[in-house]
């Protein structure tokens, strides 16, 4: 007893930057609350302090905390967690400075919520227990709901309902996996060599469709076929900082609790997230191709972009899995650079209205930032002098190491519709840049001028595409020492 | 083609057919009959081809669970031949139902519903353990309800199906129990398992446990009063199901069990089978009714299958099962064309009602000879199927039972085969000789129907002669005293019922007092009683309860109503507006998107499953 007080007491310090969050969840609200004068852009940059706080608590945790389990193998701290933990803040900070920089008015809840995301997120992060998994995947989600439908016109809350029942769906699929596996093992702690014990020895008929089930939560969130169809309308329906947040944070977290699942679980899933892995891409990118909307676009591209990370999770070897990790570093500025520059161009941006003819001719109005977008897209189809190439490459190589290792059909299959796929989305991404340079001028695009202050984050996003893809080792060789 | 993808083959084409036209609906109800039967002559087919390999090998594991539920399928010879006979059955019976149903409404279903039935019927014959058997036992239990109550708007349809239902789960429950005891007793449900190495009372009792599946399936007395009911519906389900493959089921399960049958049972099984078999021929003696006739004839018959198991000779019992299957299926179907040929004719009168039919083999020959081989059959008389069988029971019964008690069984099998001779010989009678006694219909109206029901009675027909199953048509364990001793009680009975109703007379005979009254007296009664004292117990006692907690609460209520009024009446409100916010926003939503989202996803989900654990 006195015992395990005391392992919870030791646990504490590991959790210091989600406490930290709680209290400034209730903060901010209670913030909001009590003064109720017009603040302007003052919650942006609260919330941004916040946000660096929490990330130097995060970087303190890594000079200082040995990796371990926390509060009885409910969380684990390893270098994984917290790297995933860096990422999203990075990515929570981009769109809190994404949302000032295109002077959004925001209600205090909007910042709260975020941070309960956030907060959410980092415990996903950490999560080493199906049922740990499962509380922190519902704060995501119901936050995640809320920011949707935070704009307030029909088309928001249509879209925040969408997300909701599917989202509920989802979520009831997974708890039926999770509380199947529980069965199967009699443990929720899935690091537990006694749950792989148990899995391996059960029929594949049950142990395999337990599984599916309860990773359908996950793949709800990395929006995998056959659970992606909210994600274009979801991106439709947020505002662009939101949709740019979602295509990044909550995916990189939910493949890293796929990845960590998966490598306990022993069941032989390659073949079935080949498959998914293989529609994702097709389905993402052929979809892409008729989109006439920037953001719904965006949309389908994240869902090409999840199919291609999946690849990495076929492959799964070390080396299949460090490339996960880099692909989603090289996609956090790819995506969000993508997103944040199609919002400051467009000129329908008050009116959530992104159509891909409204960016004519903005590039030879605004080439800088033109350039810029055209970078970061470009990044997304992996051409070269980007990073989008450089994690393409280790992608597919782990891929091909995988079928020497293995000749399965599969892999090859993948391979050669993967690389098929991937010239296919070039003629998705180039649309923009065609646009903003090829084609005349439109009399509303003629006032949009970016202020530096906008101009100088779109540089931040997109600086790091080219210099990645010079250096790569510096990303990689942090990586592989996680 | 590899025989476990034969046989799942075979098992699996009723069961689509059936999703095919139930889903299909009302458009396809002109072709339902050719689909269904396409579907049952494919399995036919198949059966063949899976009869002609080599057999003992064939089984395959469904799925697993920790290896305690085996879910498997076999084949053997007995197994086979009863996938020949309930496929060669239900393709005659859906070609007869072609034209017997044409005018009905909402074909597809009859037809969807025979399909079920066919599948489930294959599953119980293929099953390798008795947890299948039960599922699949369950499942004909169901498509026999659907197909009894097909006359949906038919009150006595729906009562009758009812009844089936009711007194099924009786013995089910039984079974069910038995199955338990089997479990604990051999740590498995594998029929490769059972036996009764160490007979004891334990052993005993499980046996007696599973009968009471029998007695339930296979309408043995005490529990046979759901059969002459069941014949509300359709004239051919009455000829597939109520004749010829599902009732035999009982008798199948008994072959199966066979080996953990200790004596002690076995003498309990033999009784009830006795008393069935004379019970229900009395019944038939004074039936007017002429599926009702039928009816009883089939439980008398059933019981005799059972009769035969009970004294220790299974193989006689199936062999009678698969002769009686024809022969009875023949009879059903001829009366199903006397009633259709009626029905066409003319209308207000009971079609069914011997008393007013007479004549009819001038007018119906090919149904008269089909009636009249099966009939001769059902007497057994020489020359007939239902001779060698009868004849190897009653041979194989004085055998096992000389010098003991139990030759009591086999004289008693004596006697009912008399009254068989009899009551057969006085439907046959009066239904097709004498003068046309129905004075609302012209005799000239009525004639013939088309090939689609000609063709199965004759089929049938022949496949009730004794050349079919032996080239001696005397048998091959021909004994002269029992089978002269037969065939002399069944001249008597002949003899009789021409003497008494020759020219086919019709004689004021009172009907039996049926088992009914007495059901509703010891058991429906009781019931009642007790549902109306715990209604008094819910109105006087648990109303006053709920009353006096009602008034607590409101008590509770207003101390509550305080609380709220005073300190968090600011959520509600606040959730009411908020609802009422986003019901404005959604208003137009398009729900059906949402839906079909959700659809997509699990779908997609599903085929992903079955794909990857194929």
């Amino acid at each position: 007893m006195l015992q395990e007080l005391t392992h919870i007491l030791q646990s504490v310090p590991g959790l210091t930057p989600e406490l930290w969050l709680i209290a400034a969840f209730a903060g901010v609200i209670a913030w909001d609350l009590i003064d109720r004068s017009e603040k302007g852009s003052a919650f942006h940059a609260v919330t941004a302090g916040i946000l660096l706080i929490t990330s130097w608590l995060v970087i303190r945790q890594w000079k200082e905390l040995t990796p371990g389990f926390l509060f009885g193998r409910m969380l684990v701290i390893d270098g994984k967690s917290l790297y995933f933990k860096l990422f999203v803040l990075l990515a929570g900070l981009i769109t809190v400075l994404h949302s000032w920089l295109t002077g959004r008015k925001w209600s205090g809840e909007f910042f709260s919520v975020l941070i309960g995301l956030i907060l959410g997120l980092l415990v996903l992060a950490m999560a080493a227990n199906l049922l740990t998994v499962y509380l922190s995947l519902e704060i995501v989600s119901i936050s995640s709901y809320i920011l949707t439908a935070f704009r307030g016109d029909r088309k928001s809350a249509e879209g925040g309902m969408k997300y909701v029942l599917f989202g509920s769906v989802s979520s009831g699929l997974m708890l039926y996996g999770m509380s199947l596996l529980y069965g199967i093992t009699s443990t929720l702690d899935f690091l537990n060599p006694a749950f792989t014990r148990a899995l391996v020895e059960t029929d594949p008929l049950v142990s395999g469709t337990a599984v599916l089930l309860a990773i359908s939560g996950l793949l709800f969130k990395i929006s995998a076929v056959p659970l992606h169809v909210w994600n274009p309308d979801v991106y439709e329906a947020a505002e662009t900082p939101v949709a740019s947040f979602f295509s990044v944070a909550p995916k990189a977290v939910a493949f890293l609790v796929l990845m960590r699942f998966l490598s306990v679980s022993l069941v032989d899933f390659q073949p079935v997230l080949a498959v998914i892995s293989l529609a994702t891409i097709t389905v993402g990118n052929f979809s892409a191709l008729w989109q006439k909307d920037a953001k719904r676009l965006l949309a389908y591209s994240s869902i090409a972009q999840s199919g291609f990370v999946l690849v990495g999770l076929t492959a799964f070897s070390e080396l299949g899995l460090q490339t996960v990790i880099f692909y989603l570093g090289a996609y956090l500025f790819g995506t969000m650079g993508s997103f944040y520059l199609v919002d400051v161009l467009s000129p329908g941006r008050s009116r959530n209205d992104f159509t891909i003819s409204g960016f004519d001719g903005l590039g030879r109005n605004q080439p800088l930032a033109g350039v810029m977008l055209t970078i970061a897209l470009l990044s997304l189809v992996g051409i070269p002098m980007t990073v989008g190439f450089t994690a393409k490459l280790f992608l597919f190589s782990s891929l091909w190491d995988g079928y020497q290792l293995s000749h399965s059909g599969l892999f090859l299959t993948l391979f050669v519709f993967g690389l098929f796929n991937t010239a296919v989305s070039l003629a998705v991404y180039v649309r923009i840049p065609f646009a903003l340079f090829f084609r005349p001028e439109r009399a509303e695009g003629q006032g949009i001028r970016l202020s530096p202050a906008q101009l100088l984050l779109g540089a931040i996003l997109t600086v790091p595409v080219v210099l990645l893809f010079l250096r790569s080792d510096w990303l990689f060789n942090w990586i592989s020492r996680l | 083609m590899h025989p476990e993808l034969l046989l799942r083959t075979i098992l699996f084409l009723p069961f689509a057919g059936f999703l095919l036209l139930i889903l299909s609906g009302k458009k396809v109800d002109n072709g339902a009959g050719w689909i269904g039967l396409c579907f049952s002559l494919a399995g036919l087919g198949l059966t063949t081809w899976l009869g002609s390999g080599p057999l003992s090998s064939v089984s395959f594991v469904w799925f697993e669970l920790k290896e305690a539920f085996r879910f498997g399928f076999q084949v053997d010879i007995l197994s086979v031949r009863m996938l020949l006979l309930v496929l060669f059955v239900a393709s005659l019976v859906q070609l007869f139902s072609i034209e017997y149903m044409r005018e009905e409404d909402g074909r597809y279903r009859y037809f969807a519903f025979l399909q079920l039935f066919v599948g489930s019927m294959l599953g119980i014959v293929l099953a390798d353990n008795l947890l299948i058997l039960y599922i699949f036992w369950e499942l004909v239990g169901v498509s026999s309800y659907l197909l009894i109550g097909f006359w949906y708007q038919k009150k006595e349809a729906t009562a009758a199906a009812k009844k089936a239902f009711l007194v099924n789960r009786v013995g089910d429950v039984g079974l069910a129990l038995g199955i338990f005891g089997v479990w604990h007793r051999f740590g498995s449900l594998d029929y490769a398992v059972l036996s009764a190495a160490a007979p004891d009372t334990y052993l005993t009792v499980i046996g007696l446990l599973l009968f009471c599946g029998t007695i339930a399936k296979s309408a043995q007395f005490p529990l046979h009063v759901w059969l002459p009911d069941a014949m509300e519906g359709p004239t051919p389900v009455s000829a597939l199901i109520h004749a010829a493959t599902m009732v035999a089921a009982g008798v199948f399960l008994l072959a199966r069990i066979f080996p953990i049958l200790t004596p002690d049972a076995l003498a309990v099984v033999a009784t009830i089978g006795a008393m069935t078999m004379l019970m229900g021929a009395v019944y038939a003696l004074r039936q007017t009714d002429i599926k009702k006739t039928l009816a009883y004839s089939t439980v008398s018959q059933l019981g005799l299958m059972v009769l035969a198991v009970g004294v220790g000779a299974p193989q006689a019992a199936l062999f009678h099962l698969f002769t009686h299957a024809f022969f009875k299926a023949g009879l059903f179907l001829s009366s199903g064309s006397v009633i259709h040929s009626l029905h066409h004719a003319g209308h207000g009168f009971d079609a069914q009602d011997v008393r007013i039919m007479g004549g009819l083999r001038k007018k119906l020959p090919v149904t008269f000879w089909a009636y009249t081989i099966c009939a001769a059959a059902l007497a057994g008389l020489p020359l007939t199927s239902g001779f060698l069988s009868k004849d190897e029971i009653l041979h194989e019964a004085f055998t096992l039972t000389a010098h003991s008690w139990k030759i009591i069984f086999p004289v008693t099998a004596l006697v009912s085969a008399g009254l068989t001779a009899f009551y057969m010989t006085k439907q046959w009678l009066q239904v097709f000789w004498g003068e046309w006694r129905n004075p609302m219909l012209g005799f000239a109206h009525v004639h013939e129907s088309t090939w689609l029901i000609k063709t199965p009675l004759v089929l049938l027909a022949g496949l009730s002669t004794a050349f079919v199953f032996s080239l001696n048509p005397l048998g091959d364990h021909f004994s002269p005293w029992v089978a002269a001793g037969s065939v002399a009680v069944a001249a008597a009975g002949f003899g009789l019922a021409w003497a008494r109703y020759h020219g086919g007379v019709v004689r004021n005979e009172k009907e039996l007092p049926l088992l009914d009254p007495l059901y509703d007296v010891f058991f429906v009664a009781p019931v009642l009683k007790a549902a109306r004292a715990s209604a008094w117990l819910d109105r006087v006692v648990i109303d006053n309860a709920v009353i006096l907690s009602a008034k607590a609460q409101v008590v509770l209520a207003h101390l509550a109503g305080w609380t709220d009024r005073y300190l968090v009446d600011g959520i509600p409100t606040g959730i009411a507006w908020l609802s009422g916010w986003i019901g404005g926003m959604t208003r137009r939503m398009q729900g059906r998107a949402a839906q079909s989202y959700v659809i997509v996803a699990v779908l997609g989900l599903a085929v992903l499953l079955i794909w990857w654990t194929w």
